[in-house]
């Protein structure tokens, strides 16, 4: 057999230096027998069994598979001079010379930068020695060592440029991934923020929550535009492939049984006073406009309302999984069931998840096969007086609830004690009570899935195949929504029995042809041909109704029905909607790669992309990327010269994807026609037709073109490995949906109905991404170590104007502003407190009265009165000073500026693996430096009034010093505070600052696992093949210096971003797991 | 279609796969390659019409013009309209608060008691925003309807006519609000287009231009109200027009009058007391509108079977009266939210507490909630035995006992059952003033009793009625110095409050008409109806009624309002809207 050069330099490089002692035990042993049959052992590095591992003898299709004890046996009769391949997942492949011999034993070395892995790359595979675009990969197993709701939780810091960032630690909320930053900012619709990353399950569009994450292989994630742009329009937010598990040919069947169970905790990081120090600040309060509590805080209840509504909460993970396969076919089956209980009362996610995964070998050209899963999700959230912050801000001095029949008239009123028991703040009423609103709340969300895909694969022709794929996505979606009869006071009630309910039916399918043609020329030009067409459809139609005035009596959760018994009113008292959508696109795209001596890599891919989204003349966009690789350590004489790099690539990429996840039918101006919009003329309603949202006709795509530099490299016999790369990334023509002014007249309109899509300008991404590896062993302890860095820079440009937002708000915390991070916070700058000596008594020249005022500031002179207005005219000592940044010495909106960012300077991720001999433990590390929230909570938290409770620090505020009448001082106050004063009336104080902003930075333990797996010779005979026991923790241990709930703040919509607004904090959890293979 | 070739061919192959030669299999899917065209991208949104065919088409021609209209009915928790009298027109004024239990039982509400507000305020934001959103769907239906009108016939025309006209009256009729809040706004009378959104304000001027231009055109086609069937009661009539306009004419003039041309907020505007008092007349002479009451009839209303006039215009059986120039038109109506054909003013607003006269308590609902209260300034006004304080101010049990009709009698629905009974006033709840405003019916009517909502009471909301016309042409005769036609008209409102009372207060006014004579009057007879502070505004009289003085939440000089000149006179533009439109500019203070 013929080689090139480089190749056997490499062979003979990989004998000589990384496999001495371990590879080839070669005995030789030359018979010429007629029957010639070859026994072999394969092991890995440590001489444990491989079994599963596939063995082929080269260039045929004839191979066979190694047992259970790592054995195999092949018959070679008639094969002269054979070689055999063996290959197994995670190792390198060897290609193994038998010369004579019959028997051998193989030690597999691991593949640490799993050169030879073949990765899921847009409509085909590639090996990722030869990628040229920037592509993350995670497997399964790796995700799997962090217990989670999901898989998009699971990659929470496994792959640099991949971010992701939670909103809520309530079970089922929606998380942010950023592929590379902030691609859009563009809202798909209304609810769901902006579009993530585009979602390929086994090569179909797909949703990627309802996957159960035990059931996926490898994550893939194509990062930089050359890798992405063969999906053209939507691959603008990053792609994520994922490939779920399949059976492999000739497999013993195997059952895989893995569950945990955990427990959450309810702990929380901010102290909120009780009831001695709530009245200790309260009485501290201006007395002209708040009475003192003079009662004794020991008569009265001190409830912390947070713990009235949380509880120590289970998270539990059953799945079992079955893989088999003969020769011409295989299949993958597993049924998984996870439940996640929030800790506060009535949250909940539950999932369940069946799949089937199979192939089926026609004959020698064509192979079928299907993915499918079926699953179902189910949430409950509650919301308004549940959620945490209405539960952590109420006041203490208040009793839960009391329905006992012995109080007196007197203690009921006492205690403001009311409808049903439910008691309100003593000192506080009209607000509401946190543990009513989650009894009386009852809201139920499901999601049904059967989702999948059917396959055919043809070999046409040596080297041309046919892939045929056909994916399908038939979901059902719905919610109940049922509010009871009660009135515990006018603000807190529900005097409308109503039931709401709603089902949306979606189904859409995707059609793909590829045709792949492989070439080798010459022996050096490697060429691959690609071609492919895709079209898609999507409809969904919803349904939903609701039922007013049920009876209030017995009107329970158990008769939540729209059913006509128990109406108290007329049919008036149903209504009904319904929404319809539909959308289609189908594109065209191709790929050439091109390899010459196995030294220079370069990609071209094109795609034409067509899309509903865009009118007549703006359909279409055209989104081509290019990309170039040198594995320069393949170079003659690098590797003598540099004998400690092992692999070294350097990788550029040019490329251009799309944007088109806006709301559907922006470019029609529509009218809404409803009994709503009417009048009612002579005493009945007549409807009307009003315009709504004026549509765009000049919209087109969102372009976001990318280049990419990128370095893979690895070291010392590939035990160190490193990839980094820079890239640079401008999306242009950015499309923003913002309300219109109000003279358009549109105000009032929900959702999409009032606002005008434009384009608005661009944004520029630039950043550096770093991972690092290394894997060794110290006698038994094999060790490993990972790290990946993401650092990313945001910046407007183009902007033709500057706007605040959110824009609906009139205090807007965010600005889009060139050359700033979109969603930038926005508001005043402070500069410390008034302190006694910056005020003064003075005679205003306009009224001739006396006023005492904080004279150390600007003022300007009324010019119709004379009187002198100050900056903060009314500020007194302990006021916050704001800041006149503008020099007009007038406080206004023109004096706001950037207060700061929300986005991460870098995120990160590390990981530790030890191994030794049954013992294992992981650890991972993830956090994010740089980036500030804006924590809405403080004013609640320092409030000015008692209207609500105040954390424990509020007690430090600065006090006026107090004097008795003869003008003795009998208590300094605190005037050296940093935190200015609680005055018992509305001030200055709380206008948008930076007071509220702090440092978010964080790092968080996010998973620890402990296992230790049995000796195999001790369960083996019990018929079991593996045997792990382990405990683990999630988010146990955070280090930061952010003072609010939790500090993984995020959001799906980037102009308003790390807004905290008191969100469900992370809970921890320790669970203990089970592993078992037969 | 194309997709249906898509599946076909696919049937095709998966079918055939084993048998047929897989060249032809390949032939087959390179045909995918050019099977589809653009008309696969081609969707229309479903259910949905698009503008152009919409108003263009004049069979919609009732559908777009109660569009208009139902810009009235808008709604962030109360009526826009509603709040925009109370708290905008009223609450800063001298003659009534911001009720509730405490100060800040409605922050924002409060906030324009005490003249604290801001440009963020949401009242500013939504009054501005709503009334152009009326003021956009009426340009819509004056511009793109004339283009496409049909030959048709002569009724078809006719109806076209009478409804542009209304669309234009309309378009005024919310201009007017926006000029009396804001004074001078961006004028427009097209549909805008997204080149045009930073649009600068124009004067006060500018926006009577506008209202002039389209009330006159409006005026020859709308019928009288005489003219208008029951069906169609709530739609604009020429009265109507001609009432606006004169209106307009004494705001213009009177800023003309107390605050010159100089001031660069008015613009050039004009002495037109002439044409103001011309076009009362015209109204007065029409013989389409009487003062009810004014010869003692009276009625039968849920208050009593022989409810005086006076108190009739207050409620829901008094609706579209012969007084009723123009009224927001409210039905009962089920529905929550921003579009209820029903009213929340009532229950925002009305007396707090309505016990049953055993002193049990029907259901909750059976009382408003106070937000909106008169102060003893207003109480002082008036003579003690003005049946117009009685109906415009509650006072606790004793008072209210005495009056109209004794008690409180009607029908209630609780629990599903019909409960009749007598109703009255507790006196258990705290306000600020102690005195409760009676103009808005609490009772069977409230949508509170009856579905436990409160966006659905029906009692219609005055935009002008017929004592405005008459005491605007005593003004103005007063203004153009005929005392004989300004007392004239002045003692007819007296004569009609005398005649619905005890037939002797309030007497005549007997010495000359002068300023604080009609500033009184108008006081009385418009008393919590969202008249005085625009009143106040025009006569310039703001500062002196309001500055310094004592709001009854306090009684130390702590919170003394200070009323800033001229800041004050109007109210900023909502923030929201300046930092979308960079060419307004608040006036000068804001």
């Amino acid at each position: 057999m013929k080689k090139t050069e480089t190749q056997t330099k490499i062979f003979r490089h990989f004998k000589k230096k990384m496999f001495a002692g371990l590879l080839l035990l070669c005995i030789m042993n030359f018979l010429y027998a007629q029957e010639r049959i070859i026994k072999g052992l394969i092991t890995d590095e440590s001489n444990m069994p491989i079994p599963g591992a596939n063995i082929l003898i080269k260039g045929t299709s004839k191979g066979t598979i190694s047992d259970i004890k790592g054995n195999f046996t092949l018959d070679l009769t008639s094969y002269d001079n054979p070689v055999i391949i063996i290959s197994y997942i995670g190792y390198l492949t060897e290609e193994i010379d038998i010369g004579a011999q019959t028997e051998i034993q193989v030690s597999l070395v691991p593949d640490l930068l799993k050169l030879d892995e073949v990765m899921v790359v847009g409509y085909g595979s590639q090996k990722k020695s030869d990628l040229t675009g920037a592509v993350a990969t995670v497997s399964g197993e790796q995700l799997m060592k962090t217990p989670s709701t999901g898989a998009v939780q699971a990659l929470q810091g496994k792959a640099a440029g991949v971010q992701v960032f939670h909103s809520s630690g309530m079970p089922g909320a929606p998380i942010t991934v950023r592929v590379r930053g902030i691609n859009t900012i563009t809202k798909k619709d209304e609810w769901s923020g902006v579009a993530g990353p585009l979602y390929i399950i086994d090569g179909i569009p797909g949703d990627i929550n309802s996957i159960n994450q035990n059931d996926i292989e490898h994550i893939e994630v194509l990062k930089d535009a050359s890798a992405q742009a063969i999906y053209g329009s939507s691959g603008g937010n990053g792609v994520i492939l994922v490939t779920t598990k399949q059976g492999a040919n000739n497999q013993k069947t195997k059952v895989d049984l893995s569950i945990y169970r955990g427990v959450q905790t309810n702990d929380i990081p901010v102290e909120m006073c009780n009831t001695r120090e709530f009245i200790e600040i309260y009485n501290t309060l201006d007395v002209t406009r708040n009475s003192r509590i003079e009662a004794d805080p020991d008569t009265l209840p001190s409830t912390n309302w947070w713990e009235e509504i949380s509880n120590n909460a289970v998270m539990e993970d059953y799945n079992l999984q079955v893989t088999s396969g003969t020769e011409n076919a295989t299949t993958f089956f597993s049924l998984g069931y996870l439940n996640q209980d929030g800790v506060v009362e009535k949250t909940n996610y539950e999932r369940y998840n069946i799949r089937v995964n199979s192939t089926f070998n026609i004959n020698k050209r064509i192979k079928t096969g299907e993915n499918i899963s079926l699953s179902a999700t189910r949430y409950s959230g509650n919301d308004g007086w549940g959620s945490p912050m209405g539960a952590i801000n109420q006041s203490p001095v208040s009793y839960v609830r009391d329905t006992s029949s012995t109080l007196t008239a007197q203690q009921i009123r006492d205690r403001n004690i009311g409808w049903e028991g439910w008691a309100q703040p003593m000192f506080n009423t009209g607000t509401g009570n946190p543990v009513a609103g989650i009894y009386y709340d009852n809201n139920k969300k499901g999601t049904y899935r059967m989702a999948g895909n059917l396959f055919a694969d043809i070999e046409i022709l040596k080297g041309l195949a046919y892939n045929n794929n056909f994916g399908f996505d038939i979901n059902f979606y719905e919610e109940d929504n049922f509010r009871p009869f009660y009135f515990i006071n006018t603000t807190q009630n529900n005097t409308i029995v109503q039931v709401y309910r709603k089902l949306d039916r979606n189904f859409s399918w995707n059609w793909q042809h590829v045709l792949n043609y492989r070439k080798t020329l010459a022996e050096k030009h490697d060429i691959e041909l690609m071609a492919g067409f895709e079209a898609s459809e999507y409809l969904g139609k919803s349904l939903s109704g609701n039922a007013d005035s049920l009876l209030k009596n017995g009107a329970t959760p158990e008769y939540q029905y729209i059913d006509a018994t128990l109406r108290q009113f007329g049919s008036t008292y149903y209504y009904s909607h319904g929404g319809y959508g539909h959308s289609t696109s189908y594109a065209y795209f191709g790929r050439v790669n091109y390899q010459f001596n196995k030294l220079i890599l370069a990609q071209f891919t094109y795609r034409y992309d067509g899309s509903t989204n865009f009118g007549p003349g703006h359909r279409f966009g055209s989104f081509p990327a290019f990309s170039t690789g040198f594995k320069f350590s393949e170079l003659d004489g690098v590797k003598d010269k540099l004998p400690f790099l092992s692999f070294g690539k350097f990788r550029f990429g040019w490329g251009r994807t799309g944007n088109d996840q806006i709301p559907a039918n922006k470019f029609y101006s529509l009218v809404g026609v409803s009994a709503e919009n009417g009048y009612p003329f002579g005493g009945s309603g007549t409807p009307g037709g009003i315009a709504l949202a004026p549509g765009n006709r000049e919209l087109h795509w969102e372009s976001i073109t990318t280049y990419n530099y990128g370095l893979d490299m690895s070291f010392f016999n590939n035990k160190l490995s490193v990839t980094a790369d820079y890239f640079n990334k401008h999306t242009t023509g950015m499309l923003l949906s913002l309300n219109l002014p109000l003279i358009a007249g549109r105000y009032g309109f929900d959702g999409s109905d009032g606002k005008y899509t434009d384009h608005i300008g661009s944004l520029s991404n630039k950043g550096l991404e770093l991972t690092v590896g290394y894997k060794n062993n110290i006698g038994d302890l094999k060790y490993s170590v990972n790290f990946n860095f993401t650092k990313v820079k945001s910046r407007l440009y183009d902007l033709t104007d500057t706007i605040t937002l959110p824009d609906w708000e009139s205090n807007p915390k965010a600005i889009l502003r060139n050359g700033d991070v979109p969603g930038a916070f926005w508001g005043y700058q402070t500069d410390g407190i008034f302190r006694p000596e910056d005020a003064d008594t003075i005679i205003d020249p306009g009224t001739g009265r006396a006023r005492y005022v904080v004279v150390n500031q600007p003022y300007t002179i009324n010019p119709t009165t004379g009187s002198i207005v100050f900056l903060q005219n009314n500020a007194l000592p302990g006021d916050m000073r704001f800041v006149d940044t503008n020099g007009d010495s007038v406080l206004n909106d023109k004096d706001k500026v950037v207060i700061g960012d929300p986005n991460p300077d870098f995120t990160f991720g590390f990981t530790i693996n030890l191994e030794y001999k049954g013992f294992d433990l992981n650890c991972f590390f993830q956090g994010s430096y740089g980036n500030d929230i804006f924590n809405t909570c403080k004013s609640g938290w320092y409030n000015s009034n008692g209207l609500g409770n105040w954390v424990t620090d509020a007690k430090n505020a600065y006090r006026d010093p107090v004097y008795d009448e003869d003008g003795n001082m009998i208590d300094p106050g605190n005037t050296t505070s940093n935190q200015f004063k609680l005055r018992g009336s509305t001030t200055d104080n709380y206008r948008m600052s930076d007071w509220y902003v702090e440092d978010g930075s964080y790092v968080r333990l996010k998973s620890i696992q402990i296992g230790y797996t049995l000796p195999t010779a001790l369960i083996r005979k019990f018929g079991v093949e593996r045997f792990r026991i382990y405990v683990g923790g999630r988010n146990l241990i955070t280090w930061t210096k952010y003072s609010g709930l939790d500090p993984e703040v995020g959001g799906n919509d980037p102009t308003y971003f790390g807004v905290d607004g008191g969100s469900y904090p992370q809970p921890k959890m320790y669970n203990a797991g089970v592993n078992v293979s037969f | 279609m194309c997709r249906f070739n898509y599946m076909v061919d696919c049937y095709l192959i998966f079918n055939k796969m084993k048998t047929i030669n897989i060249y032809i299999i390949a032939a087959i899917a390179s045909l995918f390659i050019v099977g589809c065209s653009e008309d696969f991208l081609d969707i229309k949104p479903a259910g949905k019409v698009d503008e152009l065919s919409f108003f263009t088409d004049t069979t919609n021609i009732d559908l777009m013009v109660s569009g208009i209209y139902n810009t009235f009915l808008y709604k962030e928790n109360c009526d826009i309209y509603d709040f925009y009298r109370w708290c905008l027109g009223d609450v800063p004024s001298d003659l009534s608060e911001a009720g509730g239990d405490s100060p800040t039982a409605w922050g924002e509400v409060y906030s324009y008691d005490e003249l604290s507000y801001t440009a963020e305020a949401s009242v500013l934001k939504a009054v501005y925003g709503s009334m152009f959103n009326g003021i956009s769907r009426a340009s819509q239906v004056i511009e793109q309807l004339p283009e496409a009108r049909p030959m048709a016939g002569d009724e078809m025309n006719r109806k076209i006519d009478i409804r542009l006209a209304e669309a234009r009256f309309l378009r005024a009729a919310y201009y007017f609000i926006l000029a009396r809040v804001f004074g001078g706004v961006p004028v427009i009378d097209h549909i805008l287009y997204a080149s045009e959104y930073n649009m600068p304000r124009g004067t006060i001027k500018d926006v009577y231009n506008q209202m002039e231009t389209d009330l006159k055109a409006a005026i020859p086609y709308l019928p009288l109200e005489s003219e208008i069937s029951a069906n169609d009661k709530g739609r604009a009539s020429k009265g109507a027009a001609q009432a606006l306009l004169a209106k307009m004419y004494v705001y213009e003039s009177s800023y003309f009058t107390y605050y010159g041309t100089n001031d660069e907020r008015m613009g050039a505007v004009q002495n037109r007391w002439q044409e103001a008092y011309d076009l009362c007349l015209e109204i007065i002479n029409s013989g389409e509108y009487e003062l009810v009451g004014i010869n003692g009839e009276t009625y039968n209303t849920f208050w009593s079977q022989e409810t005086n006039g006076f108190r009739n215009l207050f409620s829901v059986e008094g609706n579209n009266n012969r007084e009723s120039i123009f009224a927001v038109q409210h039905i009962f109506s089920t529905g929550w939210g921003n579009y209820s054909y029903g009213c929340a003013l009532n229950q925002f607003v009305g007396a707090r507490a309505l016990l049953r006269k055993d002193g049990s308590l029907p259901t909750q609902g059976d009382h408003g909630w106070g937000f909106w209260v008169p102060t003893h300034k207003l109480y002082n006004l008036f003579d003690a035995n003005d049946v117009r304080r009685k109906v415009a101010i509650g006072q606790g049990p004793d008072s209210l006992t005495g009056y109209p009709g004794d008690s409180l009698y009607g029908q209630v629905t609780i629990g599903g059952s019909k409960v009749t009974g007598w109703f009255t006033i507790a006196n258990t709840v705290y306000q600020a003033t102690g005195l409760e405003n009676f103009k808005y019916e609490i009772g069977p009517h409230n949508s509170m009793i009856i579905d436990g909502g409160f966006h659905g009471n029906t009692q219609n909301m005055y935009y002008i009625r017929y004592a405005d016309v008459v005491l605007m042409a005593s003004e103005a005769a007063f203004m153009l110095n005929d005392q004989a036609n300004a007392l004239t008209y002045f003692n007819l409102i007296r004569e009609r409050a005398r005649n619905c009372g005890d037939g002797i207060h309030p007497s005549d006014l007997s010495g000359p008409v002068t300023k604080q004579e009609i500033m009184d009057e108008r006081a009385r007879e418009f008393a919590m109806e969202g008249e005085r502070f625009f009143d106040l505004v025009r006569w310039h009289e703001a500062y002196n009624a309001l500055n310094g003085s004592r709001m009854e939440w306090w009684d130390d000089s702590n919170n003394d309002l200070i009323y800033i000149e001229p800041k004050n006179d109007f109210f900023p533009l909502p923030s929201f809207e300046v930092s979308k439109n960079s060419a307004l500019e608040q006036y000068s203070g804001w």
